[in-house]
């Protein structure tokens, strides 16, 4: 009887053993897989530096690269133009070189180029000025830079060369903003590094307002302390509409930045990111904006950015994600966002929780949603069309989602494939079970009958 | 070069599970389709219950057991003790008391399993007509087990060992001790069937349901220089020599440790045991030595190994395609399923006058909790060779109480077995 138990054990065992090799391998590769090997960054970044804000820089009249750890001497190459409402001072090197007293404030860039008149420091040519100093528009102090006025603003690539607000008003409307020479900002070495240490940018500081509407900026920014293209830092906020970013380093960049509204925008071919609110900004609006074709993200709210709405904006062909989550941002709502053929990911959250990602189109990039190192309070993601990327969603599940055309979909053939091989597999097993047993049987015969005549003898 | 390829290496860890049900399965094809049994080979089969002397009531119950049993082969039952102990075995044919004067170099229980060599020796039970199968004073063979352990026409040969004697049962501590040697059924069902069945190159050996023939014993004997891992030594050498391995699937069932500190010092008794015998090229050959060291290691590599990988793939540092994803994942629930059969497997024993609801339904309540608990029996097994790694070597062969009476004493080193010679 036990005998005849283990005969039916190992065809059932067989049995077993195919049926489920052929689960597994229904599940392995019954689905198809498009390549689905992360994009790498495009290239490296070199780490953080803690340094001194630029306004500090300038005004001390030191590198634009100074800092505790890298100590420097002050050169008079580096000169500011520091508007306050009774007075304009010129620096250079850190010491004043003259000091305007003023019955009324300076208001406008115009006024400015003719009140200094040093045409080495700043300059106009009809409605265009050249800077060749940083200016900074300081405490208190309302300061527009608008068309028909003045339409072109070239920001000499030199050290020291920016445009700021501190503590003070800017508005800045119809005006093209760029660097004197083409080049894209780069990042990635030391060298690049160094070699973008006079690229331009505009900066708006400690509790100040700068508005934009209908500019354009070009070539700015590099991979510095608030350096990076347009900034707003130190709970500074106001609104950027109707502008278009291209071939900065990146396109907008906040840093503890509360109720900033980006709307209308066009970001395109920025070096890193296209909108980057960054380190505790939070309650901004991003909406109806484009970013395309930069470096790496189109949208990034990194590090503690919360409550925010990103939402009507199209992210299309970047070098990694369309928008992203990351470092504990979280309380986001990114809804209704066109989000297509980025080479990394659509959306990505990343140990960011409680956002709410709902009615976007995510289609054609390698994962549609890809969650990661998420915690309680869970992100909700719903009533989203994810179509034709290599994977669906990573880490997140798709119910409530429309999911179609991506990667990972069952296919009908290789199923086929998958249990005809099975049962090929199977009769073979069964076939060499059979004979194994038959094999073990004729031996055991002939033992038995060996020992038996030796018993005999 | 050493980037791309650690991360795979790490991930590797996560196939175990796959490596090994290919093994389970092939192990017992192996045994349901080539384990050959021939009775007539055999005349005589001695039943060995081989204990220091404490557990006199249990080695009773193990006896009566047998004795209920339609043994369809004439059998002894011997007990093998050490001296100063009762001699209460009324059902035993034979009580063999290791005197003290016996002089071995092996120590504690090698040592009485070598006296009882030489007794066989008197008796003239050296040839290949016996066979013997050793039981340990905790462990309960089933009537199939005691049939096909007589049958199997090997030089030596094992069944599977499962921990179903009061399994998963009360006090709390025995429960969780009764998951944690779910491991212990897995191992065996894994490699013992295709280690010891079809390479005849043992990894794990117990001594519990070890069944030899008096030749074998003969030829390879007990005197080896150690205190403990007599089985893993014996089993080793047996398959050096050139001796016939087998394994078939028949329960040996054992009880797990009733307390933390029994279990602590059981593994610990293991674990150093295996390490003398590693160390030690007059205990273990060469290449047996190799095996169990690798055994050990790749335990401590798939522990290791996963929990890195899954730290860094949670961290985003690792980014698999997702074709592996899948069999990442296949690989995980094959896991589970393996302890969802220990979990099944060993709560299989219908203890006396259970219910059959209660006997089905404590069947499948354990394994769920097997399942459930599968995380913490495979880490804290681990943790337990990290631990009496840490507790260092006893150099000595303790003892743990078999049963929940005779566990609430403390454990005691088996001393009277004397010093080496």
């Amino acid at each position: 009887m036990r005998a005849s138990r283990r005969v039916r054990g190992a065809y059932l065992l067989v049995l077993i053993v195919v049926l489920m090799a052929a689960t597994i391998a229904t599940y392995v590769f019954g689905r198809t897989y498009r390549t689905l090997a992360l994009q790498k960054a495009p290239f490296g970044r070199l780490a953080y530096v803690p340094s001194f804000d630029p306004i500090e820089d300038v005004s001390l009249g030191v590198p634009m690269d100074s800092g505790n750890n890298a100590p420097a001497t002050s050169t008079k190459d580096i000169r500011a133009i520091e508007v306050f409402p009774s007075q304009v001072v010129m620096l250079a090197g850190g010491h004043a070189h003259r000091v305007i007293d003023l019955k009324r404030p300076v208001s406008t860039l115009h006024d400015l180029v003719h009140l200094v008149n040093e045409p080495s420091w700043i300059s106009e040519r009809s409605t265009v000025v050249t800077l060749d100093a940083a200016v900074i528009d300081h405490v208190g102090n309302t300061m527009s830079v608008a068309a028909p006025v003045t339409t072109e603003v070239v920001m000499t690539v030199r050290q020291g060369v920016f445009l700021a607000a501190n503590q003070a008003t800017l508005t800045l409307s119809g005006v093209y903003f760029h660097a004197s020479d083409h080049n894209t900002p780069v990042a990635g070495s030391r060298a690049a590094q160094r070699a973008d240490l006079g690229r331009p940018f505009i900066l708006a500081t400690t509790h100040s307002t700068m508005t934009i509407t209908n500019s354009t900026f070009r070539y700015l920014g590099r991979d510095w302390n608030s350096s990076y293209g347009v900034a707003w830092s130190k709970d500074s906020s106001g609104s950027v509409s109707g502008s278009v970013f291209e071939h900065n380093f990146i396109g907008i960049y906040t840093e503890h930045s509360i109720g900033l509204r980006i709307q209308h925008n066009r970001f395109y071919y920025n070096s890193l990111y296209g909108v980057d609110p960054h380190s505790g900004s939070s309650h901004l609006l991003v909406e109806y904006n484009i970013s395309n074709y930069n470096g790496r993200h189109g949208i990034i709210f990194s590090d503690h950015v919360t409550d925010g709405i990103v939402r009507y904006n199209v992210t299309k062909a970047n070098g990694l994600n369309g928008i992203m989550m990351d470092e504990a941002s979280t309380s986001n709502k990114i809804d209704h966002n066109i989000v297509s053929d980025n080479k990394s990911d659509g959306i990505v959250l990343a140990e960011s929780d409680n956002n709410e990602v709902a009615y976007n189109t995510i289609t054609g990039n390698r994962v549609g949603v890809h969650i990661r190192g998420e915690t309680e309070p869970k992100n909700a993601v719903f009533r989203n069309t994810i179509a034709n990327n290599d994977m669906a969603a990573q880490g997140s599940g798709l119910s409530g989602n429309n999911s179609y055309g991506n990667g990972g979909q069952w296919t009908a053939r290789r199923i086929a494939s998958v249990w005809l091989t099975a049962l090929a597999l199977l009769v073979a097993l069964m076939a060499i079970t059979r004979m194994s047993r038959r094999g073990r049987d004729r031996r055991q015969t002939r033992s038995s009958r060996r020992q038996t005549g030796l018993g005999m003898a | 070069m050493l980037i791309s390829v650690l991360p795979w290496f790490l991930l590797i860890a996560y196939f175990r599970p796959l490596f090994e049900i290919i093994f389970l399965a092939v192990g017992e094809w192996w045994f349901l389709t080539r384990f050959e049994e021939d009775r007539s080979k055999f005349n005589r089969y001695i039943v060995q219950i081989t204990t220091v002397g404490r557990e006199v009531e249990r080695v009773n119950e193990i006896i009566n057991e047998i004795r209920s049993y339609p043994l369809s082969m004439p059998y002894l039952i011997w007990v093998v003790i050490e001296p100063g102990n009762v001699v209460d075995y009324p059902n035993a044919d034979e009580v063999i008391v290791v005197p003290a004067e016996f002089e071995s170099v092996a120590q504690y229980k090698c040592r009485a399993l070598e006296y009882s060599r030489t007794v066989r020796g008197r008796y003239g039970y050296t040839g290949p007509d016996t066979k013997i199968t050793f039981l340990d004073d905790d462990t309960s063979p089933t009537w199939e087990y005691l049939e096909t352990a007589f049958a199997g026409d090997y030089d030596i040969c094992q069944g599977l060992t499962a921990p179903r004697v009061r399994y998963g049962s009360g006090p709390f501590t025995h429960f969780l001790l009764s998951h944690i040697d779910d491991l212990r059924f897995h191992n065996c069902m894994t490699y013992c069937s295709s280690f010891q069945g079809i390479f005849n190159a043992p990894l794990f050996v117990h001594g519990e349901g070890l069944t030899i023939t008096g030749y074998t014993e003969n030829k390879v004997g007990w005197n080896f220089r150690i205190f403990a891992s007599e089985d893993l030594t014996f089993g080793c050498n047996a398959a050096h020599q050139g001796l016939r391995w087998g394994w078939f699937h028949e329960y040996i069932e054992l009880t797990s440790p009733w307390t933390w500190g029994a279990y602590f010092k059981q593994r610990r008794r293991w674990m150093w045991g295996n390490i003398h015998a590693v160390v030690n090229r007059d205990v273990l050959p060469f290449w047996p030595a190799v095996r169990i060291a690798v055994r050990y290691g790749l335990s401590l590599f798939t522990f290791v190994g996963s929990g890195v990988a899954l730290v860094l793939t949670l961290l985003g540092k690792i980014h698999i395609p997702q074709i592996w994803f899948s069999v990442f994942w296949c690989s995980l629930i094959v896991w589970l399923l393996n302890f969802a059969m220990s979990g099944w497997v060993n709560a299989g024993r219908r203890e006396v006058n259970q219910t059959s609801f209660d006997f089905w339904a404590n069947r499948v309540f354990q394994t769920v909790c097997a399942v459930v608990l599968t995380p913490f029996s495979a880490s804290f097994t681990v943790v337990a060779l990290i631990t009496t790694l840490y507790m260092g070597n006893p150099r000595a062969f303790e003892v743990i109480g078999k049963t929940e009476k005779t566990s609430d004493a403390e454990s005691y080193t088996a001393d009277t077995a004397g010093a080496p010679a």
